[in-house]
């Protein structure tokens, strides 16, 4: 008796961490998808603004006031699209786009020197400053992408190892479809359970609490998969 | 004087590089080239602190920007890096600050006064931990300097 508890523990702990590893994996591959998401729509955006202002739909003036508004507008939509985790790394530090003006700013000294003033460029220098804005706006940080790549990886080769051991499980069980239907409801209940667990934790946390955020993530992901198989 | 400004550094961005890159430049010392390179695309200041260099540098992407703080040694080799930024989010370097003996602070991201302070000799850093938040470096247990800041997190959406 006291055996065949510790195999169904010992099973039911198998199932959780599998569950687990298929949690994180999940979290990794969604907020990797939203960031290449992100990069192709900045890219396409700047290259469309671009097409407007040579078609003449737009002058450079307007499309370099498209970008920014825009822009501040995609990043405040993927944060809300990650996971609660990948939100709550973003929100660590406090959002703030850059405005108009600051850009202009920049621009102006980047492209014709330190002593430049917007003001008393060219009309035709005032484009340039204005299209390297809308060139600026089609660009992601290569450092937080090369980073997310790499995640990305590690995520889709956790969720291949879930996969395998579920796939393992269910060729050494005796019953394989009553073991599959098991497998998919316990991972699904993981992979759910840590979606909610993070957005709870979010809730109760407040934004910006990466590590909060995360436990909650993990804490609720085990809970889904052992009250799953529990329940089983 | 133990700090100044360092006007004598210019950095060039090297060509060649794929468009999805981390950038890379060159070190330039009064417009002579060093044949060193630094990581960035622009260099935002420079401070000379006894024999060495504390570089602020940027990726050029202003809709997301990291500020890269280097430190090198007097012939530019990199003694200690770090990166101050967050994704999805932007920053802008300005209010450069020297603080003698060893000390500058600067405005970025996180709306903090952020200050670094050189180590006349290598500290001890935990990973993860000795950071404050929006300050990213490679895993490693030795540090040059530290960085310094209290950044705000993003502030509860109120319920409308």
């Amino acid at each position: 008796m006291s055996t065949d508890r510790d195999r169904l523990a010992f099973e039911s702990s198998i199932m959780a961490l599998q569950a687990e590893i298929a949690n994180a994996g999940t979290h990794l591959v969604i907020d990797s998808t939203v960031r290449e998401a992100y990069a192709r729509q900045v890219v396409a955006m700047s290259h469309d603004l671009r097409f407007q202002v040579h078609r003449g739909k737009l002058t450079w003036k307007q499309a370099a006031v498209q970008a920014q508004e825009t822009r501040n507008v995609i990043m405040e939509i993927m944060r809300s699209r990650s996971t609660p985790v990948g939100r709550a790394i973003a929100e660590q530090i406090k959002s703030k786009g850059k405005t108009l003006n600051e850009l202009i700013a920049k621009k102006t000294l980047e492209q014709f020197g330190k002593n430049a003033n917007f003001i008393a460029l060219t009309p035709a220098q005032q484009n340039t400053v204005y299209a390297e804005i809308v060139k600026s706006a089609g660009k992601d940080s290569p450092r937080v992408s090369a980073r997310m790549g790499k995640l990305s990886r590690a995520g889709r080769g956790l969720v291949v190892l879930s996969v395998a051991i579920s796939a393992y499980s269910i060729a050494m069980a005796d019953d394989k479809v009553d073991a599959t239907k098991r497998e998919v409801a316990i991972t699904g209940a993981g992979i759910a359970g840590g979606i909610a667990g993070g957005a709870l934790a979010g809730l109760a946390c407040g934004p910006g609490a990466p590590v909060c955020v995360t436990v909650g993530a993990f804490v609720g992901g085990a809970l889904a998969a052992f009250g799953v198989d529990f329940f089983w | 004087m133990n700090m100044r400004l360092a006007d004598e550094l210019t950095i060039k961005l090297m060509e060649g590089l794929p468009g999805d890159a981390v950038p890379v430049s060159e070190i330039f010392i009064h417009g002579t080239p060093t044949g060193k390179k630094v990581s960035g695309a622009l260099l935002a200041a420079a401070v000379q602190w006894q024999d060495k260099y504390l570089l602020f540098t940027t990726d050029d992407c202003p809709f997301e920007e990291f500020l890269g703080i280097r430190l090198l040694d007097s012939q530019f080799s990199l003694l200690d890096s770090a990166q101050i930024g967050a994704i999805y989010n932007t920053g802008t370097f300005s209010e450069l600050k020297l603080h003698e003996p060893n000390a500058v602070s600067f405005l970025f991201i996180g709306d903090t006064t952020w200050r670094v302070e050189l180590l006349t000799t290598p500290g001890f850093r935990l990973p993860f931990f000795s950071e404050p938040a929006g300050v990213w470096r490679e895993f490693g247990f030795r540090r040059h300097f530290i960085v310094r800041g209290n950044p705000q997190r993003q502030p509860r959406a109120k319920l409308k």
